[in-house]
């Protein structure tokens, strides 16, 4: 499996901001700014913090990470809307995600709206956060169902408004591994931008689908700790760096001896136990009394 | 299509005794799984009886690739075995595991031949292995990846070589060292493998596939309908809980909460289409979706939620609602349960109306 040059990724942790969205986790302000702190620590380099048009409490959390004076970017989680841009620029932050969704069937029917219009909007959003001097990365929601020449607009026109990179959303999580590197392959030298993946877990396929298509040519890796997240959640931090770095023999500069105590500190935040069998930091993984059994 | 079941191996590990077994198994034949293997030294180790006629033909014993491991398995009356062994690098088959082979096909056994660190080897030298066997009529091979060492795009390329080369049965039996042996297994059974190691949630020892991962995705990401599904989350929670371990809220495809919508934006999508947020429906594997109101809720969540009760909320009223909520959520950790949810609107009615 080891490849000639030991190519590096890089994580952006959404553990704050999609993980909090697992049924049942509330994170507490000084949760946040704890797995923030941990976060950094172990060497990611980019933290998607939060939602801060949710709401005071949101902000509050927000503005603490913000002070924290952490070596990692920081960066705001937003819809294609005015509002969601305004409250994030006034917490503080200068790095602001802009989500839209790219499928037909998200914008058809959830937006109601048409291809152009979400084309327009997001042109409007990408401007009005760069009059605050905010830098911008763009996500494609629901890019896994949708039309992949219209992924590469978007990213198109992100490119050319100069944001730094798109991210590609598995929102429901149907992707399979061999799928990815198909459309992998023939995505990444069409698109102007480096390539993020977020992959959701719905069949048990986060961590494949995310490390094929690192392997395919994606720079950075959306994840949380523990993969928590929506509905089955996320792929997980621990599983991506420690296949990427053990199976692929690449590189990821998070420092895998850190994974375990930003389990247990997301799992003790979130009231939430982690399954004995989870890889890595399940019981099963690294008990080593359990290993001598066999 | 075969899936060889590897739950039951766990039971025995974690010391589950013959009545837990037995009950393990009858769980278990409710679910899609064909084979069941076992290890012959642990079924011996936990004092469980020798197989009869029914269990014979379904439970097949791994066998440490020793003499005294196949005469065992013959005492406890298997019949289909699995030979496993561990070769070096560079080596060819130890006489221990020949005189295993040997042994097993004197006495009548179904054999299948494991290679537990077939990933360690390149095609041409597993092929020189599978050369080096010196019996004929092996009727499975089995490619094991002990040390979790493939992802799906090697597995897919290694597997496709090996059905040619291979003039046996192919059997994939992979690890989740690095979660990614659904991705592997759902390769294999893409590239034509036939038999395919699995586990209920993927327990086990370094991980499998998981059972209940790798049929869903079979049967939506690549269209083959052909299994019944609609029990697939019960029966899972049952064999999880009789081996006393605690199924997570969230684990894919069975978790209790896996359709529980919370955030404004999922609830407002799956109100006006469910496909929106969802990959499939929750009745195809007997669970129920959920509206959950909590920190991350939105208006229209909170509108969706009370016309479950029949009562149509205005704007104003979700609003003012909603920020209580989310200060709630926030201060208690958690979500808003339904009567506390309720209190909370009757007192802003109540509020308006005085």
């Amino acid at each position: 499996m080891i490849m000639k040059d030991a190519r590096t990724i890089e994580i952006v942790d959404t553990t704050l901001r999609d993980g909090e969205q697992s049924p049942s986790i509330v994170f507490s302000a000084q949760d946040k700014l704890n797995i923030a702190k941990a976060l950094d620590k172990a060497g990611v380099t980019w933290i998607e913090a939060g939602v801060p048009v949710m709401g005071e409490e949101e902000q509050e959390a927000m503005k603490m990470i913000l002070s924290a004076g952490l070596k990692a970017n920081v960066i705001a989680w937003n819809r294609a809307l005015k509002n969601d841009i305004l409250s994030s620029v006034s917490c503080g932050f200068s790095q602001l995600h802009i989500s839209v969704p790219v499928s037909d069937l998200h914008i058809e029917q959830k937006l109601k709206k048409s291809r152009e219009w979400v084309l327009e909007n997001l042109k409007q959003s990408i401007l009005l956060a760069q009059s605050f001097g905010c830098m911008v990365s763009v996500g494609a929601e629901d890019a896994s169902r949708g039309d992949r020449e219209y992924f590469l607009q978007v990213a198109n026109i992100a490119a050319e408004l100069g944001a730094v990179r798109i991210r590609y959303a598995d929102t429901v999580g149907c992707l399979n591994p061999l799928a990815v590197h198909s459309i992998f392959q023939e995505l990444i030298p069409r698109c102007p931008l480096p390539v993020e993946v977020h992959m959701h877990n719905d069949f048990g396929l986060a961590n494949a689908n995310t490390l094929v298509a690192l392997a395919a040519g994606a720079e950075l890796a959306s994840t949380t700790i523990g993969g928590i997240g929506e509905r089955a959640g996320n792929a997980a931090l621990e599983e991506v760096v420690t296949a990427w770095q053990v199976v692929y023999g690449m590189k990821c500069h998070v420092n895998r001896t850190d994974l375990p105590h930003l389990g247990h500190l997301v799992m003790q935040a979130g009231s939430k136990d982690v399954f004995d069998y989870k890889p890595i930091i399940g019981n099963a993984f690294t008990d080593a009394h359990a290993n001598k059994i066999a | 299509m075969i899936w060889a079941d590897q739950t039951i191996q766990e039971g025995l590990r974690r010391g589950m005794d013959n009545g837990q077994i037995n009950l393990l198994l009858e769980l278990l034949q409710k679910l899609p799984v064909d084979v069941v293997d076992c290890k012959v030294a642990d079924w011996e180790k936990h004092s469980l009886p020798k197989l009869d006629m029914s269990q014979q033909k379904y439970i097949r014993g791994k066998i440490n690739g020793t003499l005294a491991e196949v005469t065992l398995a013959d005492k406890l009356g298997f019949k289909n075995v699995i030979i496993t062994c561990t070769p070096h690098l560079g080596q060819g088959l130890t006489s221990t595991v020949c005189t295993a082979l040997f042994t097993a096909q004197r006495l009548g056994m179904n054999i299948g031949f494991c290679i537990d660190n077939a990933s360690q080897f390149s095609i041409e030298e597993l092929c020189f292995l599978w050369r080096d066997i010196p019996i004929d009529g092996i009727d499975t091979f089995i490619y094991g990846d002990k040390e979790s060492l493939l992802d799906p795009v090697a597995a897919s390329r290694i597997l496709t070589a090996l059905l040619i080369k291979i003039p046996a049965c192919l059997e994939f039996h992979g690890h989740n060292a690095y979660g990614l042996a659904t991705g592997n297994a759902l390769a294999a059974l893409q590239v034509g493998v036939k038999r395919i190691a699995v586990a209920v949630a993927g327990i086990g020892l370094q991980g499998h596939a998981a059972v209940e991962e790798v049929i869903m995705a079979q049967k939506r990401l690549l269209g083959d309908a052909s299994k019944e599904t609609r029990h697939l989350a019960l029966i899972c929670s049952q064999i999880l809980s009789a081996m006393g371990l605690i199924l997570p809220k969230t684990k894919a495809i069975i978790g209790q909460d896996i359709f529980a919508h919370e955030s404004g934006i999922h609830v407002d999508g799956v109100i006006k289409n469910p496909q929106m947020y969802e990959a499939f429906s929750p009745e195809e594997v007997g669970l129920t979706r959920q509206l959950v109101i909590g920190k991350h809720s939105g208006n229209a969540s909170i509108q969706a939620k009370f016309r479950q009760w029949n009562v149509s909320m205005s704007d104003n009223h979700a609003q003012i609602l909603l920020k209580q909520v989310r200060r709630m959520a926030v201060r208690q950790k958690k979500q808003i349960d339904d009567p506390v949810l309720w209190e909370l609107y009757q007192a802003i009615q109540a509020k308006q109306e005085g």
